[in-house]
């Protein structure tokens, strides 16, 4: 991009993503679709790329912490949940099991319909964490998952998700073109930002035409415009024709649009090609696992998969959450039957792939008038992967239901970013404070759970 | 003049202003007496009650900054009368249909043409009224009568939650009052709610109502009016959980959401604890078995509430009297200018525009058409760095497509299908925020050859009940292949097209391929802008 259209973006104001609401500006995103990321190596075989995985899954609108992890053991918990409380044995409104033990614990269940993942938490494979999330008190759903998935607080000025920021900071000039994907029709914020990544729900039969119209060649000819608005301008009688003043914002419009579709050419034909690779287990029907099986079979291709993100909505339970075998209940089954089918289907995978299960905020410790439960602060995160590192039943700071914020909610004890910045340095032995992945948070390993172990370098 | 001098001069003023303002009705348009204004508007504000909220704002702070509120440079040469044109049309429509540009310019300019859009009253649409009242009866039945004919039968409700976006596509597509659909698309986004598929939920019949009677009746009346429908209509009542909100055990989706998403904006003067409040204000605003609100007594908390630094007297008054507080707050106008500038300006709307657009809704308690017009003829909207500098949303780009090409649409279903795939279904956003109107939320490595799909099938007929008819196409048939693609960029995209589209374009003008130049067109990088 010659300079002057640099400095045009700038002057006019002109951005892709307006900047109060932190959306990346049109330079940072020109930056991003102009770079070279996915060519191919001369001599690289791209089929012999091993890296570790790291997959979450976004459970959006607030899943109920305390509809899924129970404190069965508290009486407090039956004084605050009226309505929609567990039980470890056949009582309650419907008189079923509303909750089974975890690893044996009479203080701590989960709830009955989290049943598959039993296996998984007797092989010490799935750590669940307990007053986990955000010091930032936002209690909007819109402002508390973009802080997560930007890795920052409010108003903070990070505008790019923070797998796309791990995306960023460890490119290299060849990379594999599927570093970075989702298995959905639009990027979440996570994975937003300079680094491309995929939304490979996207196909065309046309994909030759669609090449041609949409290839990186038209760049060529920015310069030549950029001299031909100079000679327009002239033409139009403009005495204080300054040139750097118009680049056509038009043109440029349009050229960000050809260069964000000429990025996707190579990343669907990657996909294509992995997803030849054969399904080994049995996933539910529904969105999550549509999601998942794709991720699973890119995983298993070894064409290079970093990160991606799997999303599922409509845990905003204001009324009619239920207790035993209700609606959050029954999502929770969803959930389980999920992580179990794709820990089966990575098989040996598991090795180097770590699944974060994530969401915006814990709800009220009490339930409202419509067995449901309103907006909180601390919430819960599971962790899924072979190298974790199960010592006790639950992971994270608890020091029982009296413990609350504001006497409503309860207390957030571990930020995020603590969890975050663990499965990076673990994961893919990169320093998350020091290359900028997780900014203006201060924290070091001292901060760390420890609900994993560290990975081996690869080769 | 002293710190304590200015204070009471402000609260002269304040007191001035109050006593001047004593409404019929706080949700009654008080300039005409509007016969549409909600007939539950019975709280008279008090003179005290007036000057509370002007204090509030002076103490926030929020009314200063409103005078500075010059132009700020406008960059690079004007727009000539065409690309004006082109520039109202792309913005202030869905789109220009073939020949439209020129008769636009041929008929006063874009300025007759938009002040005409600006009273969509004054444009006949009653071919389109036929159309809709024969197609969509619901849209002329009470919510009772509705539920009676539909509710029952699963494939009668199904009527209602594939006829709705068929309905909403229909009309952004043929309407004459062009301006007016993409208000509405603006606004239904805006106080967005979702139709659910299910069997339990009365919205699958609610929401056709809301559509009909929150969005579209207020569209061109005040703020304040379509916040108070929206606030009582038992679609949003029941989506947001008012319904079941009740002393004490109040619920908060709707008394937060009211707050962050339809009026102040998120995090912007209120706190936790005023979300707290003003549920328990709200308690007892619930929907009756007629789907007619009604205040129920008995549901709700009793006592003053304090919220907002303003103590909220209990009963229905006092949640009249919250509502018309959000709807006049400063940082609403603020917010919602924010939110149209973006909309019909650029992502990152100028400020100096934002403040002046601010400063007339403010003014007049959300007069939207003078709120519109403040911002259609801004020196911002024309200008060149404003000039197809928006990414178009799937919704946008599918509708600009049938109007470009004059299609033919028996039904709706397949693009509204295609839509949803692309990330935008109607009236199911998975989230009350609504869509966000960026480019970045809509422009994804890959989302592209959807795009381009859409545009290949539709011009070979496989888009399901659209077609391009065969008079689309002969206008080009006899030119020679230069003035061929020539013509069908003038048509179709006003202005000029990227190199690398003109070569493909030239390519298949060689071959008098229209339908494979009408393909590329539609998927080209330069359709995507508006």
């Amino acid at each position: 991009m010659s300079q002057s259209r640099r400095d045009f973006l700038k002057a006019s104001g002109l951005v892709i993503m307006a900047g109060a609401a932190g959306y990346l500006s049109t330079d940072q995103f020109v930056r991003g679709q102009f770079a070279n990321y996915g060519a191919t190596h001369p001599g690289a075989t791209a089929d012999s790329r091993q890296r570790p995985t790291l997959v979450t899954i976004f459970l959006r609108g607030g899943a109920d912490a305390l509809n899924a992890l129970v404190p069965y053991g508290d009486p407090l918990y039956y004084k605050y949940r009226t309505h929609i409380a567990l039980y470890p044995n056949a009582q309650g409104k419907n008189g079923a099991v509303g909750v089974i033990p975890l690893r044996g614990s009479s203080y701590w269940g989960m709830n009955a319909g989290m049943a598959p993942l039993t296996p998984l938490i007797e092989q010490g494979v799935l750590m669940p964490f307990m007053n986990v999330g955000s010091i930032d008190g936002t209690r909007s759903h819109f402002s508390a998952q973009d802080n997560m998935e930007r890795a920052s607080l409010s108003h903070s000025g990070v505008t790019s998700g923070w797998l796309n920021r791990y995306l960023e900071a460890t490119k290299k000039p060849y990379d594999a073109p599927l570093r970075g994907l989702t298995a959905q029709n639009l990027v979440p914020r996570a994975l937003r930002g300079e680094y491309p990544v995929l939304a490979g729900n996207n196909r065309t039969e046309q994909m030759d035409l669609f090449e041609d119209l949409y290839n990186p060649k038209n760049l060529v000819n920015m310069t030549a415009r950029d001299g031909a608005t100079e000679e327009r301008g002239s033409q139009l009688g403009d005495t204080d024709y300054k040139p750097e003043e118009h680049a056509l914002t038009s043109d440029m419009e349009r050229d960000v649009i050809a260069l964000s579709g000429s990025n996707s050419v190579e990343r669907i034909k990657a996909l294509e090609k992995a997803e030849a690779t054969p399904t080994n287990a049995q996933y539910p029907r529904g969105g999550l696992g549509d999601q998942l099986r794709t991720i699973a079979k890119v995983i298993k291709a070894n064409v290079g998969l970093e990160v991606a993100q799997a999303d599922y909505g409509g845990w905003d339970h204001h009324s009619d959450e239920g207790g035993a075998g209700g609606k959050h209940a029954k999502m929770l089954g969803e959930l389980s039957a999920n992580l179990v089918a794709f820990n089966a289907d990575l098989g040996s995978h598991m090795d180097r792939t770590l699944v974060l299960v994530m969401t915006e905020f814990g709800r009220t410790v009490a339930d409202n008038g419509a067995s449901g439960t309103d907006h909180g602060r601390g919430g819960f995160m599971i962790a899924m992967g072979n190298m974790i590192n199960a010592k006790q039943p639950i992971s994270g700071v608890w020091k029982g239901m009296e413990d609350l914020d504001s006497g409503r909610f309860l207390p957030v004890h571990t930020d995020f970013r603590a969890v975050f910045a663990e499965s990076l340095t673990r994961l893919f032995h990169v320093d998350p404070f020091k290359t900028g992945i997780l900014p203006a948070y201060r924290a070091g390993a001292s901060d760390f759970l420890n609900f994993m172990n560290q990975l081996p370098e690869q080769a | 003049m002293s710190h304590r001098m200015t204070q009471r001069w402000v609260l002269w003023v304040l007191l001035l202003t109050a006593a001047l303002l004593t409404p019929a009705s706080l949700f009654a348009d008080d300039t005409d007496g509007n016969p549409d204004a909600p007939e539950l508007g019975h709280h008279k504000l008090t003179p005290e009650e007036s000057l509370r909220i002007r204090i509030l704002e002076s103490q926030a702070g929020l009314r200063t900054g409103i005078t500075k509120a010059q132009s700020e440079t406008i960059v690079g040469p004007n727009l000539d009368d065409r690309e004006k044109v082109i520039q109202a049309l792309n913005r202030l429509s869905f789109g220009p249909r073939p020949g439209e540009i020129d008769q636009i310019l041929n008929s006063g300019g874009w300025e007759t043409w938009a002040k005409a859009q600006l009273n969509p009253d004054s444009i006949d649409d009653s071919d389109l009224d036929k159309q809709v009242a024969a197609r969509y009866p619901w849209t002329h039945m009470t919510i009772t009568k509705i539920q009676e004919q539909y509710a029952e039968d699963k494939e009668d409700r199904a009527q209602l939650y594939e006829g709705l976006p068929d309905s909403v596509l229909y009309r952004a597509a043929f309407s004459k009052r062009e301006f007016k659909e993409m208000v509405v698309d603006f606004w239904r986004n805006h106080f967005a709610i979702d139709q659910p598929h299910g069997n339990d939920k009365s919205r699958s019949w609610t929401a056709v109502d809301y559509e009909e009677n929150v969005i579209r009746k207020y569209a061109f009346g005040k703020f304040k009016q379509m916040l108070f429908a929206s606030a009582t209509h038992p679609a949003m009542l029941e989506y947001l959980d008012q319904q079941l909100s009740k002393a004490n055990e109040w619920n908060e989706n709707y008394a937060r959401e009211v707050m962050e998403l339809h009026t102040l904006g998120a995090d912007r003067g209120y706190t936790d604890r005023d979300v707290q409040e003003l549920s328990k204000i709200l308690t007892g605003w619930r929907y009756n078995a007629n789907y007619q609100f009604a205040f129920d007594p008995a549901w709700h908390q009793p006592g003053p509430k304090y919220w907002l630094g303003m103590t909220i007297p209990e009963g229905y008054a006092g949640g009249e009297l919250a509502l018309y507080t959000l709807a006049t707050h400063r940082n609403t106008a603020q917010f919602i200018a924010e939110k149209l500038c973006r909309y019909f300006v650029n992502d990152n709307p100028p400020e100096a525009l934002v403040q002046r657009v601010a400063t007339v809704f403010h003014d007049t308690e959300g007069d939207l058409p003078k709120v519109y017009a403040a911002i259609i003829f801004s020196p911002e909207f024309m200008s060149r760095q404003n000039y197809r500098a928006k990414f178009k949303t799937p919704l946008q780009f599918a509708v600009s497509s049938l109007r470009a090409t004059d299609a033919n649409v028996q039904s709706m279903n397949s693009t509204a299908l295609v839509i949803a795939q692309m990330g935008e279904p109607i009236y199911e956003c998975a989230d009350p925020t609504g869509y966000r109107d960026v480019a970045e939320s809509w422009m994804d490595a890959g989302v592209l050859t959807k795009r381009w799909d859409y545009g290949w099938d539709l011009v070979r007929g496989s888009v399901r009940g659209a077609t391009v008819p065969q008079s689309f196409y002969d206008r080009y048939q006899s030119l020679k292949p230069a003035d061929m693609e020539q013509k069908m960029i003038v048509d179709l995209i006003g202005g000029d097209v990227g190199d690398r589209e003109l070569k493909s374009l030239q390519s298949a003008a060689a071959q008098s391929d229209t339908q494979r130049m009408l393909s590329i067109l539609l998927g080209s990088p330069s359709f995507q802008q508006r």
